[in-house]
C-alpha cells in the first residue's frame, strides 16, 4: 500500500508538492510561500493589463489599500490624484483598467504636485495625501472632497500612518528638520520631534511597535523614535556599527543623502536607501547595520522619497527586496543575502513609485512617463495564438 | 549548449564588417551568411545579439543605421532574438531614436535616417507583435504621446508590412472595379434602351436620305429612268456624284417620253441609254472614298437632317463615351466562373452589339455629312459650348484658324494667309541683314530699286542690255548668268566691283583744288584706290561643331571615358571613333582611324585644325601661329599620340603661342611605381576630422603665428609710446 502511494508519487514538483499537502506531509504554509517565490521569480511586464493613463505629469506615488487588495490609488506631479479598480475586468483577456473617480485640481485640492498618498490602513472611506504645496490632506473616498487640511509650511515630501496602531498619527517629512505629527482625531499637530538637521525625505511607522517611527534625512542619518517619551529619538543607526553612544552626531546611515526607508512586514529589519547608490539592510533588534551588499547597480540620485518595496515575509521561502532604480529598471533583490534575483526593465520613464498587490502578487510600478505600469507573474494560458506567433522562429529555409 | 568558437568569431567579423561599410544598404549576402550562422543556434542569436548591441552603442550613425537594418532582419526571424530586444527595449530606442535626451551622434543626415528607421520598425513591431511584447507597446505609446511622432504615412520597411500593404493595395482597386463593373451594370440595363432607340432612329434618318441597293424604286431612280445626263455627252460614271434624288427632279416627264422615242429609232442597242455601245462591256465604277454619297441638304430634306444632327450629337456626347466606358470597365472587371461569369459575359456581348451599332451609325452620319463640325447645324458654326469668354478673349487668328477647319469641303476656302511677298528684288544684292528683318513684322520689305545692271561675269563688257531677254548668238542668257552669278551679302564693294576705272568728279562741272590747281586731267581714281575699294572686309567667325564626340576610351572600371573634347581627350589622347565596348574603329583602306560622318582628316588637316583652334582661342590676329605650324613636323605628332597628356596640350598650345615648353620634374620611380590594391574604401563618414565650421576657419586666422606676432608687435610699439609719453609729460 505504501509502496503503491511512493510509486504514484508525480515527478512534476508543483503538482508533488499539492499530493503532499493533501496527504499531510507538508504543511499548507510552504506550499503558499513555494507558490510565492515561484510567482515572484515569473515577475514580468504583464502585457495584457493596460492602465489608463490619466496624469498629465510624472506619477509620484501610488498606494493599493490593504483591505480588499483592490484600489489604487496614485498622485501626480500634476497635483492630481485618482483611483483605479485592479478588478475592473478581471476576466477579460485585454484587461484595461480605467479611473474610478479622481480629484482634479478641486479648488479645496493640491496646489502643488503629489508627494505621497496613503490609504487609511483600516478604512478604505479615507485616505491621505501630502503634496509639495506644504499641506497635507485627508480626504473623504466616497466623495472625493477634503475632509482635513494640515498646513505644514513646509515642502512635504512624505508622511506615514501606523498600519497597526490605533493612535491615528500622521508621520511628516518635510523640509523643516522636525518630525511634525498630525493627529486625525483633533485635527491638530500633537507632536514634534526636533533631532534632524536636514531636510526629512522620509518617514515610516513600525509595522511591529506602535509607536516607534523612523526616518531619514539630508543629513544622512536615520533616526528611530519612540513618540511616547519625551527625550524621543531612540538612536541614529551607524553604518559602520561602532559602539559609539547611540545618539552620536557621528553617526550616519549613508555617506550622502538619506530618501527611502521601508520597515519588512514583520517589523524585526529596516531597508533604508541614499544618494550614495547604496541599501542598507539594519537589524532593529539590535539597531545594526546587518552588512548586507547589495552590489552596485543602484542609481539614486533626486531628492525625493523613494521607497523600496519588500515582498510578504514566509517561512521556508526568501524575502525579496524591490528597488526602483533611476535607470527605469526594477532591481529585484534576495532581501537577506544581497544577491540580485531579477531585473525587471520595460519601462520608459524612470520609476517612482511601487505598490504591491498580496493577493494576486502583482507589483504596480508608477513612472514620470506619466504611466501606471503592472508587472505579473507570466501567465501561460493568455492569448496563447498570439503567443505561439510571436514563440516561433520564422527563418527561411534559403537562410 | 556549449559555445561554438568558431561561429563566434564568423559572426563577430561579419557583423563588424556590415556594420562598418556605412553604406545605405547591407550587402544581402553577409546578411544571408549571419543569418545562416544564426539559424543553426539560439547561443549563436545570442551572440549576434550581444555584438549587434556593442555596435549600436557606438557614437556613430552610420554604425547604428546598419546595425538597426540588422536587428529588423533578425527581430524578424528569431524568437530568441525578440525576446533579447524586448527586454533592452528602451535602451533600443534610447540608441536609435534618442529618447531620454540620449541624441544620436552624427552626421546628421544617417542619425536621422535611424530615427526614421527605428520609428518604422517599432509601429510594425508594434502592429505585429505589440499585445504579445508589452514593452514594444509601451515604446510605442511613448513615442506617440511623449515624442508626439506621426506614425501615419509611415513607409514600410519590414518585408512582411511591405507585402501586407501591397495586398491591402490590391484588395481595394479590386473592389474599386467590382463597385465600377456592378454600377456599369444597372447602366448599360437602363441605357441600352435609349441608344438603340437612338440608332434606330439614325437608321431610319439613313433610309430616308440614302436609297438602299434592295429599294427598286430608288434604284430605277438612278439607273432606269434617263435623267438630264441624257442631253449631254458628258459620263460622269467616274465619279458616283449624280446619284441623287435632287438632280432628276427638275426633268420633264413628257419630254423625256418625246426624246425616248426619238432616240428608240437610231439607237436600237440602247447606246446612249446605257453609254456602251455593248452589254459586254466590264463596267467599274469607282466610289469616292472621301465622299461615298454626297446628300446635299435642302429644304425637302432638312427636317431629316435636323434629326439626324440631333441623333449624332447625342451618340458622339453622350452614347459613345459611355459604351467605350462600359468596354473598359467591363473589360478590366474581375470575372470569377460561376452565375456571374454568365452574367458577364451577357453584359459584355450586350455592349460588344451596342458599341458596334453606335460606331456604325455615327459613321454612316458623318459619311452624310454629320460631323463633329457640323453637327450644330451646316451653317451656323459656332456651338453653343465651344463659344464663351474664351472666344472673346482670344485673338482673331484663333477664329479664322476654326473657321478654316471648320468650312472644310462645304465652303470656299478664303484664302487667310498674307500674301507671300514675290521675291522681285535681286537676289544678288541682298541686304546685309535682311533675313533678320524679315522675321521683324515691323518691316514692309523695303523700298525696291528695279535692277538697272544686269549682272554679269566680269569679262564681259558693261554695256549689257538689261531688258533683253534674247541673248546674242553665242553668249550665255541674263538667266543662265545669273544662275551661275555668286550669291553675296551687300557690301560697299558690290557698287565697283565690275568697274576698270572711276571717275570720281562726274557732275560735269570743272573745278580744280584749292590750293594745287587744276589737275593732270585724268579725274579718274588710281587703279591703286579701285583695287582697294574692291576689297571687302571679312570677319572670319570659326565655326564649333555643334556636338562634340564623347572620348569612349575603355576605363578600369569597366565603363566608356565620358570627356567630351573637340580633338584630344588629356588623359586617352586623341578623339577617335569606337565601338560600343570602345574598341576602335578601324578604316578599312589604310588602317587609320575614321570619324564616321565627317571627311577623313589626315594628319597635315588635324594638325592645321588643332593649330587653327588654338590660334582663334589664344590670339585671334596672331600671324605667328600660321608660320610657326607650317614648320611644325607631322612625324613628331604622330609619335606623341599615343603618350598624349595634359602635358601634350600643353605643348601644343605653348608651341602655338610661340612659348617655351615646360619641363616638368619627374619624380624618381614615377611611372614605374604601381598603386596598391586599394583596400574597398568604407563609406564611414570620419567623426574624429575636425568641422571645418566658422570657429575653426576663424581660429585658423586668428590664431595663426603671423597676426599673433603682429598683434604682440602692435601692443609693443603701443607700450613704449605709452611710456615715451609719459617721460614727455614729466617736466620735473
Amino acid at each position: 500500500m505504501n509502496s503503491g502511494r511512493t510509486r504514484c508519487i508525480p515527478h512534476n514538483k508543483c503538482t508533488r508538492l499539492l499530493y503532499q499537502t493533501e496527504i499531510g506531509l507538508v504543511r499548507p504554509s510552504t506550499l503558499q510561500s513555494h507558490y510565492l517565490s515561484k510567482r515572484l521569480l515569473d515577475l514580468t511586464l504583464d502585457p495584457s493589463t493596460t492602465i489608463q493613463r490619466e496624469h498629465v505629469s510624472a506619477v509620484n506615488t501610488i498606494d493599493i489599500e490593504e483591505a480588499e487588495g483592490r484600489y489604487l490609488l496614485s498622485g501626480g506631479g500634476d497635483g492630481n490624484i485618482y483611483i483605479y479598480d485592479l478588478e475592473e475586468s478581471q476576466r477579460e483577456e485585454r484587461r484595461v483598467i480605467k479611473c474610478m473617480a479622481g480629484a482634479e485640481k478641486t479648488i479645496s485640492g493640491h496646489k502643488g504636485g503629489i508627494s505621497r498618498v496613503n490609504w487609511y490602513p483600516f478604512d478604505n472611506g479615507m485616505f491621505t495625501s501630502s503634496s509639495f504645496d506644504s499641506t497635507i490632506k485627508v480626504w473623504d473616498t466616497n466623495a472625493m472632497e477634503v475632509a482635513c487640511t494640515f498646513d505644514l509650511e513646509n515642502k512635504v515630501y512624505s508622511h506615514a500612518i501606523s498600519s497597526k496602531a490605533t493612535h491615528g498619527l500622521i508621520a511628516t517629512a518635510s523640509s523643516d528638520p522636525r518630525i511634525r505629527l498630525c493627529d486625525l482625531k483633533t485635527g491638530a499637530f500633537t507632536h514634534s520631534l526636533p533631532g534632524h538637521r536636514g531636510t526629512v525625505l522620509s518617514v515610516e511607522w513600525s509595522p511591529r511597535h506602535e509607536y516607534l517611527l523612523a526616518s531619514g534625512s539630508t543629513d544622512t542619518t536615520v533616526r528611530l523614535w519612540d513618540i511616547r517619551k519625551s527625550s524621543s529619538c531612540l538612536c541614529s543607526l551607524d553604518m559602520h556599527n561602532t559602539n559609539s553612544p547611540p545618539l552620536s552626531e557621528a553617526n550616519v546611515a549613508h555617506t550622502r543623502t538619506v530618501n527611502g526607508l521601508a520597515f519588512t512586514p514583520d517589523g524585526l529589519h529596516l531597508v533604508s536607501t541614499g544618494h550614495d547608490d547604496k541599501m542598507r539592510l539594519w537589524n532593529l533588534y539590535t539597531g545594526q547595520n546587518t552588512l548586507t551588499n547589495y552590489g552596485t547597480m543602484i542609481r539614486n540620485q533626486f531628492v525625493y522619497n523613494l521607497t523600496p518595496l519588500i515582498s510578504p515575509i514566509s517561512a521556508g521561502s526568501s524575502t525579496y527586496v524591490f528597488y526602483p532604480s533611476n535607470d527605469r529598471s526594477i532591481l529585484m533583490y534576495d532581501l537577506l543575502d544581497g544577491s540580485l534575483v531579477k531585473r525587471l526593465t520595460g519601462s520608459f520613464g524612470r520609476i517612482t513609485a511601487l505598490a504591491w498587490r498580496p493577493r494576486t502578487q502583482e507589483i504596480y510600478s508608477a513612472g514620470n512617463d506619466h504611466d501606471i505600469l503592472a508587472w505579473g507573474p507570466k501567465n501561460v494560458d493568455r492569448d496563447s495564438a498570439l503567443q505561439a506567433m510571436a514563440d516561433q522562429d520564422t527563418w527561411s529555409d534559403s537562410d | 549548449m556549449a559555445m561554438n568558437l568558431e561561429a563566434r568569431e564568423a559572426l563577430s567579423t561579419l557583423i563588424l564588417a556590415i556594420t562598418k561599410t556605412g553604406d545605405l544598404y547591407l550587402d544581402p549576402e553577409q546578411v544571408k551568411q549571419v543569418k545562416s550562422i544564426c539559424k543553426k543556434s539560439d547561443v549563436n542569436v545570442r551572440t549576434a545579439y550581444d555584438l549587434l548591441m556593442i555596435q549600436l552603442k557606438r557614437k556613430h550613425a552610420q554604425i547604428r543605421y546598419s546595425s538597426t537594418q540588422l536587428i529588423a532582419e533578425l527581430f524578424q526571424r528569431s524568437h530568441v532574438f525578440r525576446e533579447l530586444l524586448v527586454a533592452d527595449y528602451p535602451i533600443f530606442l534610447q540608441l536609435t531614436v534618442g529618447i531620454h535626451q540620449h541624441p544620436l551622434p552624427p552626421p546628421v543626415v544617417f542619425a536621422e535616417k535611424t530615427k526614421k528607421l527605428a520609428i518604422s520598425l517599432t509601429n510594425e513591431w508594434h502592429a505585429k507583435y505589440g499585445p504579445v511584447y508589452k514593452q514594444i507597446a509601451l515604446g510605442y505609446e511613448f513615442l506617440r504621446y511623449h515624442l508626439k511622432v506621426d506614425f501615419t504615412n509611415l513607409v514600410p520597411v519590414t518585408d512582411e508590412a511591405r507585402s501586407a500593404e501591397q495586398k491591402a493595395q490590391e484588395e481595394l482597386s479590386r473592389r474599386i472595379r467590382q463597385r465600377k463593373y456592378e454600377k456599369a451594370a444597372v447602366e448599360i440595363e437602363e441605357m441600352s434602351d435609349d441608344i438603340q432607340d437612338n440608332v434606330r432612329k439614325m437608321g431610319s434618318c439613313f433610309d430616308i436620305l440614302v436609297p438602299k441597293l434592295d429599294d427598286e424604286s430608288a434604284l430605277n431612280a438612278i439607273f432606269g429612268a434617263p435623267n438630264g445626263s441624257n442631253n449631254d455627252k458628258e459620263q460622269d460614271t467616274q465619279d458616283g456624284d449624280n446619284e441623287n434624288e435632287d438632280s432628276k427632279m427638275d426633268i420633264d416627264d413628257s419630254d423625256i417620253a418625246e426624246q425616248e422615242a426619238a432616240w428608240q429609232q437610231y439607237d436600237p442597242m440602247g447606246v446612249h441609254d446605257n453609254a456602251l455601245g455593248t452589254n459586254r462591256y466590264k463596267l467599274t465604277i469607282n466610289v469616292n472614298k472621301d465622299n461615298p454619297v454626297e446628300v446635299l441638304e435642302s429644304e425637302d430634306n432638312a427636317e431629316v437632317f435636323t434629326t439626324l444632327r440631333e441623333c449624332y450629337r447625342l451618340i458622339v456626347k453622350k452614347h459613345w463615351p459611355k459604351v467605350t466606358e462600359w468596354m473598359d470597365v467591363l473589360m478590366k472587371a474581375d470575372h470569377e466562373p460561376g452565375e456571374q461569369r454568365a452574367e458577364y459575359d451577357r453584359l459584355l456581348k450586350k455592349v460588344i452589339d451596342l458599341k458596334k451599332s453606335v460606331a456604325d451609325a455615327k459613321g454612316k452620319s458623318e459619311d452624310l455629312g454629320v460631323n463633329m463640325d457640323t453637327m450644330y447645324g451646316p451653317h451656323e458654326q459656332d456651338s453653343d459650348e465651344d463659344d464663351g469668354e474664351l472666344e472673346e478673349v482670344e485673338v482673331t487668328t484663333t477664329n479664322s484658324i476654326k473657321n478654316n477647319l471648320k468650312s472644310k469641303g462645304k465652303q470656299p476656302v478664303k484664302n487667310q494667309q498674307r500674301p507671300v511677298l514675290t521675291k522681285t528684288k535681286n537676289s544678288v544684292f541682298l541686304m546685309h541683314g535682311q533675313d533678320i528683318l524679315e522675321d521683324d513684322p515691323t518691316y514692309a520689305g523695303g523700298t525696291y530699286v528695279t535692277p538697272v545692271r544686269a549682272v554679269a561675269r566680269p569679262d564681259t563688257s558693261k554695256a549689257k542690255d538689261v531688258g533683253s531677254t534674247h541673248a546674242p548668238e553665242g553668249e550665255e542668257t541674263r538667266e543662265e548668268l545669273l544662275a551661275r552669278a555668286p550669291l553675296v551679302p551687300w557690301d560697299d564693294d558690290l557698287a565697283v566691283w565690275d568697274k576698270k576705272d572711276m571717275a570720281f568728279n562726274t557732275s560735269g562741272l570743272e573745278y580744280s583744288h584749292r590750293f594745287l590747281g587744276v589737275g593732270d586731267g585724268s579725274n579718274l581714281v588710281s587703279q591703286d584706290t579701285l583695287d582697294r575699294m574692291k576689297m571687302r572686309t571679312r570677319i572670319y567667325n570659326p565655326e564649333l561643331p555643334k556636338e562634340i564626340k564623347a572620348c569612349r576610351f575603355p576605363m578600369s572600371n569597366g565603363r566608356l571615358c565620358m570627356r567630351r573634347d573637340l580633338i584630344r581627350c588629356p588623359y586617352h589622347g586623341p578623339v577617335v571613333p569606337r565601338d560600343e565596348l570602345g574598341q576602335i574603329q578601324l578604316s578599312p583602306e589604310d588602317g587609320g582611324f575614321v570619324r564616321p560622318g565627317e571627311e577623313e582628316l589626315d594628319d597635315e588637316q588635324e594638325a592645321a585644325l588643332i593649330e587653327r583652334a588654338i590660334a582663334a582661342a589664344a590670339a585671334p590676329s596672331s600671324s605667328l601661329s600660321s608660320s610657326a605650324s607650317s614648320g611644325r613636323p607631322a612625324s613628331g605628332k604622330a609619335k606623341s599620340k599615343d603618350t598624349s597628356t595634359w602635358e601634350d596640350i600643353e605643348d601644343d598650345v605653348h608651341l602655338a603661342l610661340g612659348l617655351e615648353k615646360i619641363e616638368v620634374p619627374r619624380k624618381r620611380g614615377q611611372g614605374v611605381k604601381k598603386k596598391k590594391p586599394a583596400k574597398p574604401p568604407s563609406a564611414l563618414v570620419n567623426l574624429s576630422k575636425p568641422v571645418d565650421s566658422s570657429r575653426a576657419r576663424l581660429l585658423r586666422r586668428v590664431a595663426s603665428k603671423a597676426s599673433k606676432d603682429s598683434v604682440t608687435q602692435d601692443e609693443r610699439i603701443e607700450k613704449s609710446s605709452s611710456s615715451r609719453d609719459a617721460r614727455l609729460n614729466r617736466w620735473q
